[in-house]
């Protein structure tokens, strides 16, 4: 048989694995990406669908356990409060993303010098801020330039509008004078490099079918195909080989049809994110590596970090937009910066939320006993359904070694592959940190005029920003990777994806991730004679 | 057994009856909104289907549910008045905890409903929807400030 050898095997094709692929097109190299889901067809996104609502709450749910397809793998979340939420396919998460793209701000990178907790980034923020311009421009982002929250950004698309929802919340945060500003996304307000503009059908986070979310299989991948990238789908990876020198020598996969096959390849790039790269690594034990592959300093899995989330949602007398609209509408940063005398370190972001759909409006409310059933019912249903808008908060998680990815002893994918297990928990600066964005979205709903305030936290399925688990950094006990995504263990081994975060900031990472591809992917480029010193 | 034979239904004809009757208990028909119950042969159809994803759950506490008609009426929960089945069911916490969010799921995706709404009667896309500009200038007092972002 002809053996299947590359230049670059490129693992997963979600945010980061399509960023990396595209930009190390360029030169020329045989790349193969390997993905174990399939392509998204838009005709299948629930908005095409009369019971959208529904159809977002099975089959595109972004719980996997609740999705179950057999492209996704089961996760033990039982000793977790968050459970993680992830999409398996051609554009990985960003395929049920909402698109909210901020940047990680300067004082980000820099935890341990100015608050002492964590660890500071081997890079700053100058290092990446080349990256973050030319992801902005891969991914087409909408937003308004002058946000005091930040340092100057370009801008590339006008900001999503204010709609009905973001005008009531707005006039909260202007009554308190707190910060508020058009979030940065990635919905195309105009249209853009082939995606159509956004027509507000509000189901972004159960796919765009519209093709106006900047999702990785419209934006990066076809430009990294058309350059000469090939992309293999339905090809889940169960380990990486190790050569008899200790380098990376490919991966062992099964095919859609549960075929076991080989790949070698001289560099091989990981993009399975915070959950699926240590999965991963630890599956990938050998003679040399018996605690699993770049795993010398005990840390491939530990320092699990999410977001935990905060909701704060309310009442109004005022037509909300409900789901119409993209979910993005305006952030605050108020709370960004540490100021200890709020009793935690570190900040949050704000980030509003328009409102739900009928049919969810009303299961919730149902279920939370706030809209009756039996002879009210209809009275009470038509108070809630576009009358209700609200918040959350996005804190920054804190690593804690002892929250891990690792390897589930019983649960396995439909390839026998053991599954992730979780053993993560809340500190208390996290408690305080959401005590205290509950009780300021509070004050901002309240002075927005609303009522009947309802709040949740952590939000438990909230598990969208999977970061920590293969951690950067100089020092070789005290990180997975390099600061340029090399393994310090393999020297042809890299890692692009969330698990590289040091900390994880109080933003939406995915704008980070992938400029953080990028600068892998560049990094890689001018050091191409000396990649493996 | 009362599972019907060659039906693939994942409900007995009886807890079918029982769960059509308790969908117009949680939902009832209004002559002032003019809209159908949730036991309108449409909804209750996408309704089955939704809940047949907890078929266990569900017929066992339908069974709970008729076990206790008989205990305390002496009768199925079917052959009981109105104002019986309304206070057993606010008794009922698990069946309603999964029923409610099924029965409004299904009622309020149902096109006819949402033309009573005045919401748009078909999928999301195509078409979309218009949502406002809003009035920009309230970012005015927010444009204002100087930068706030740590210096490091
Ligand atoms: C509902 C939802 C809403 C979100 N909203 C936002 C938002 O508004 N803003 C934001 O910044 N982020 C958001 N996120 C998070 C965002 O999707 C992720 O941060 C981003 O996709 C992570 O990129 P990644 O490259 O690390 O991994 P992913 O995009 O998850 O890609 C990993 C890919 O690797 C594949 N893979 C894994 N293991 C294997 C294997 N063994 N073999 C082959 N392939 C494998 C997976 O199938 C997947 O396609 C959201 C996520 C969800 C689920
Ligand atoms: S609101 Fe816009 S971006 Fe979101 S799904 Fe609709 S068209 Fe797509």
């Amino acid at each position: 048989m002809k053996e299947d050898h590359v230049d670059v095997l490129v693992i997963g094709a979600g945010a980061s694995g399509a960023a990396v692929a595209w930009s190390l097109a360029e030169t020329k190299m045989k790349i193969v990406c390997l993905e174990q889901g399939e392509w998204a067809n838009p005709k299948d996104y629930p908005s095409a669908h009369m019971d959208w609502e529904s159809k977002w709450l099975n089959e595109f749910s972004y719980d996997p356990n609740l999705r179950a397809r057999q492209t996704d793998y089961p996760i033990n979340n039982m000793e977790s409060p968050i459970q993680v939420a992830n999409f398996n396919g051609v554009g990985g998460g960003t395929i049920l993303y909402a698109g909210h793209f901020p940047r990680f701000h300067p004082s980000d990178f820099r935890v341990k010098t100015l608050d002492g907790v964590a660890e500071d980034w081997p890079i700053d923020y100058q290092t990446l801020e080349p990256y973050y311009d030319e992801n902005d421009r891969m991914m087409g982002v909408s937003g308004l330039k002058g946000d005091p929250a930040y340092p100057p950004k370009p801008q590339i698309m006008p900001p999503v509008p204010l709609g009905k929802s973001g005008t009531i919340l707005a006039n909260g945060f202007n009554k308190l004078g707190w910060h508020w500003w058009p979030s940065d996304s990635t919905v195309a307000t105009e249209q853009y490099d082939g995606r159509d503009q956004c027509i507000n059908l509000g189901a972004c986070v159960s796919g765009c079918a519209q093709g106006a979310k900047a999702s990785t299989d419209i934006t990066y991948w076809p430009h990294a195909i058309r350059a000469g990238v090939e992309l293999r789908v339905r090809c889940r990876v169960r380990e990486i080989i190790v050569r008899k020198d200790g380098m990376a020598g490919g991966a062992i996969y099964y095919d859609g049809k549960g075929l076991e096959k080989k790949i070698t390849a001289e560099v091989v790039v990981i993009a399975c994110n915070g959950i699926g790269t240590p999965r991963l690594l630890l599956n990938s034990k050998s003679k040399l590596f018996p605690d699993g592959l770049a795993n010398s300093s005990g840390l491939v899995g530990k320092n699990l970090m999410f977001h935990p989330y905060s909701a704060i949602f309310g009442k109004f007398d005022a037509e909300t937009d409900g789901a119409r609209g993209p979910g993005n509408c305006i952030w605050s940063q108020e709370f960004y910066e540490t100021d200890p005398s709020r009793g935690f370190l570190r900040g949050f972001t704000f980030e509003a939320s328009r409102g739900t759909g009928p049919a969810l409006t009303v299961a919730r409310g149902m279920t939370n006993h706030r809209i009756a059933w039996g002879a009210n019912h209809h009275q009470s249903a038509r108070q809630a359904i576009n009358k209700i808008t609200g918040m959350v908060g996005i804190c920054e998680d804190l690593p804690n070694e002892n929250n891990q990815v690792i390897l589930d002893p019983h649960l396995k994918d439909s390839d026998g592959i053991p599954a992730p297990k979780l053993h993560y928990a809340l500190s208390e600066n996290s408690k305080r940190m959401l005590e205290f964005s509950i009780a300021r979205g509070i004050e901002i709903l309240e002075a927005a005029g609303g009522e009947d305030i309802q709040t949740v936290a952590p939000i438990p399925d909230g598990g969208w920003h999977l970061m920590g688990t293969a951690r950067m950094g100089i020092d070789c006990t005290k990180s997975v990777v390099n600061e340029w995504g090399r393994c310090h263990d393999v020297k042809n081994l890299f890692i692009v994806d969330g698990s590289i975060f040091v900390t994880s900031a109080g933003v939406n990472p995915t704008r980070t991730i992938q400029a953080l591809a990028l600068y892998v992917a560049d990094t890689m480029k001018h050091r191409l004679t000396t990649l493996f010193d | 057994m009362n599972q019907l034979i060659g039906s693939t239904s994942p409900f007995s004809e009886e807890n079918r009856n029982t769960l059509r009757k308790i969908a117009a208990l949680l939902i009832p028909k209004s002559e002032e909104f003019k809209v159908p119950g949730a036991d309108d042969d449409a909804v209750f159809t996408h309704f089955i289907k939704l809940a047949s994803g907890q078929t266990n759950s569900i017929n066992k506490y339908l069974e709970d549910l008729n076990q206790i008609c008989r205990n305390d009426h002496g009768d199925s929960f079917l052959k009981l008045q109105n104002d019986e089945q309304i206070s057993l069911l606010n008794n009922s916490e698990s069946l309603l905890e999964l029923l409610l969010s099924y029965v409004s799921l299904a009622y309020y995706q149902d096109p006819r409903i949402l033309s009573t709404l005045s919401l748009k009667s078909s999928p999301p896309f195509p078409g979309g929807y218009n949502v406002e500009q809003g009035d920009w200038s309230l970012l005015d007092p927010v444009k204002k400030r100087d930068p706030f972002y740590r210096k490091v």
